[in-house]
């Protein structure tokens, strides 16, 4: 067996250990989804079948460039794991382990035709429970491109890699603040960890295919181009948030040993999220007006995500040497906003506040 | 008569993990200038031990004070008077040293990385680096930054867990002379943990022997020298300590009696 394959299982073995000894949180946390989950389930339907509506309009116009797309998306979706994989077999630590190449040759094809059966298999056996005939061919298709595109990996791999030119090791100095100030420093710091993230495109590339789902097709090109500016706006918003939160947990085991006050690192993340956030909350509130919402819901918009950056800024520093029970506080506060929410709308403008100020408090104490 | 004031004071420190202690009733004290080397076998102590002093982990019971400020009643003033090294894996690949320096420099309230950091760079031959991401430089100059990140604006106490790895002969040596250096001038003092005995002994002023997170034995400078110059070093000494302990501890265990066999 690979090595790989066998770190796999332990790892495995290690996340099942993990997760008896914190069945509690868990436990509330698939609790606190299956609520929400619960609260949405209607609206969410509804916005699928609206925007499967608007495909289907744009489809009509479009068959072959929808067909296509929908192709190479599956398809990625399956190439891109299965080209991790080889990197991870072949080019990993291995090399330097009792693994020969045949064996991780061996071992990635074996896991290639796997993957292949299994999601043609998958898709058949769903297309067949799916009702409407062109969603379940669509399902098909799906599968078979994704097994096109796992099969397309393995014999990629097995050709001989042209070498990559060595990219730039310098690291961006750009807007680095000459003088020593730690909120700016910060600053600089996630702008370099965000563009990297929108860099690296995971988080892009799944926002894009979203917007694929969502954006409105067939009801004008402003609409379409405000659809596709608020999607882009909410993934770098979601961008900012999870950098900044990793960098703020990552920063503070580095400098334990420095003497920084508990407000340092307030002023820090706030100068950190604060601006480019609020930027972002108040375009997207803009966009959802031209998208068509009446004013007093992009105003509701606009606070709930303020809000929610105000929350973020301050559990984060509250929290940073605890990131799960940040996540905790997160998962229950947005269980109760949503559970509230409906009943209570006009309530949230009084409630979201002194919630913020609240913990505000708490923070301070 | 007045009490001596010592530059460190840690007093009946204990630690537990997993229910093993770590830490027992530990108390050592580090005088202003002194260079003390803290050696042992893997899994005595030493490193939860600098963990702690670092103020980069709890103990369960005792006091780390410097120069009268304790780490828990005054945690800032604690912390200035520290510097600890950055080990290489705890470093941000998406910055430079230089940026990490900065970041350091900000975070100690200093308006810039302060000259002597720029020259200590130089000196441990960190300057091509400087401006390279840490992802992309190699485990010398990781180690580089790191130790110079610690040492950044000359705190009154420096401590450094195993600082020889990954650097190359010149840049130890540099290393060292600039450590005894400072601790000559009086201007800090030092506390590093190491394994590397023969490297430790020229430049300390004390060496501690920790064992199952006791201090086991200490040797002075003269006592050192004393060994020198029985043909023997500290190597001989700690490796004599440690199966003194050995023997005592199997001979607690044998069965009554068993002597008289």
């Amino acid at each position: 067996m690979h090595p790989w394959i066998h770190q796999q299982q332990l790892s495995f073995a290690n996340r099942w250990r993990r997760w008896r000894s914190r069945q509690v949180e868990t436990l509330f946390h698939l609790l606190a989804i299956a609520v929400v989950a619960a609260i949405l389930m209607g609206p969410l339907l509804d916005l699928l079948a609206r925007a499967g509506a608007r495909i289907g309009q744009f489809g009509q116009g479009q068959p072959l460039l929808l067909a296509c797309a929908w192709l190479v998306a599956s398809a990625f979706v399956c190439w891109r794991p299965m080209s991790l994989l080889h990197e991870a077999l072949a080019h990993g630590r291995w090399s330097s382990l009792p693994a020969s190449a045949s064996e991780g040759r061996g071992s990635y094809r074996l896991i290639g035709w796997l993957v292949t059966l299994a999601v043609i298999t998958l898709s058949c056996l769903f297309a067949r429970w799916s009702y409407p005939d062109t969603f379940a061919a669509g399902v098909r298709e799906a599968g078979l491109a994704a097994g096109i595109g796992a099969q397309a990996a393995v014999w990629g791999a097995a050709r001989p890699r042209r070498a990559r030119p060595v990219r730039s090791v310098r690291a961006a100095a750009t807007g680095w603040p000459s003088r020593s100030d730690f909120p700016q420093a910060m600053r600089y710091w996630l702008r370099l960890r965000v563009s990297s993230a929108w860099r690296t495109g995971a988080l892009s590339g799944g926002g894009l295919l979203l917007g694929g789902l969502l954006f409105p097709a067939g009801s004008g090109m402003a609409h379409m181009l405000a659809g596709f500016i608020a999607l882009l706006l909410a993934v770098r918003l979601m961008v900012l948030c999870t950098s900044s939160a990793a960098l703020i947990f990552g920063a503070d085991s580095l400098l334990q040993s420095q003497p920084l006050p508990e407000h340092a690192w307030l002023r820090a993340h706030r100068a950190a999220v604060l601006p480019e956030g609020s930027l972002l909350s108040t375009m997207l509130a803009i966009c959802s007006y031209a998208l068509g919402a009446p004013v007093a819901i992009s105003i509701v918009v606009l606070m709930v995500l303020l809000w929610l950056l105000c929350n973020e800024v301050v559990l984060v520093s509250r929290f940073r040497r605890h990131p799960r029970r940040r996540t905790i506080v997160w998962t229950a506060l947005t269980t109760a906003v949503v559970a509230i929410g409906p009943q209570a709308a006009p309530l949230l403008v009084l409630i979201l506040p002194a919630l913020t100020i609240l913990l505000w408090m708490t923070r301070l104490k | 008569m007045t009490p001596e004031r010592h530059l460190l004071q840690i007093s009946s420190l204990s630690l537990r993990r997993s229910g093993a202690l770590v830490l027992d009733d530990l108390s050592l004290a580090i005088e202003q200038g002194q260079f003390v080397g803290l050696i042992g076998p893997n899994g005595a102590g030493k490193t939860s031990l600098l963990r702690i002093i670092a103020a980069r982990l709890r103990s369960d019971g005792g006091r780390c004070v410097i120069d009268g400020h304790c780490a828990v009643q005054s945690p800032l003033a604690y912390r200035r008077m520290l510097g600890a090294a950055l080990a290489p894996e705890e470093l941000p690949a998406d910055l430079s040293p230089r940026q990490l320096l900065q970041l350091v420099a900000a975070a100690r309230e200093l308006d810039q990385v302060p000259e002597e950091s720029l020259w200590l760079a130089e000196r441990l031959g960190l300057t091509p680096w400087l401006d390279r991401s840490i992802g992309n430089c190699s485990l010398g100059a990781r180690q580089k930054a790191g130790l110079i990140a610690g040492m950044l604006g000359k705190p009154p106490l420096l401590v450094f867990d195993e600082p020889f790895n990954g650097l190359d002969p010149l840049a130890a040596f540099e290393f060292k002379s600039v450590l005894s250096q400072w601790t000559r001038e009086g201007s800090c003092a030092v506390l590093l943990a190491t394994h590397g005995i023969e490297v430790a002994e020229r430049l300390l002023d004390r060496a501690v022997l920790l064992i199952h997170g006791k201090i086991a034995d200490q040797w002075t400078r003269a006592e050192l020298e004393q060994l020198r110059e029985q043909g023997s070093d500290l190597e001989a000494a700690m490796v004599q300590s440690l199966r003194k302990r050995a023997e005592a501890a199997s001979s607690d265990h044998l069965p009554v009696g068993h002597e008289s066999h």
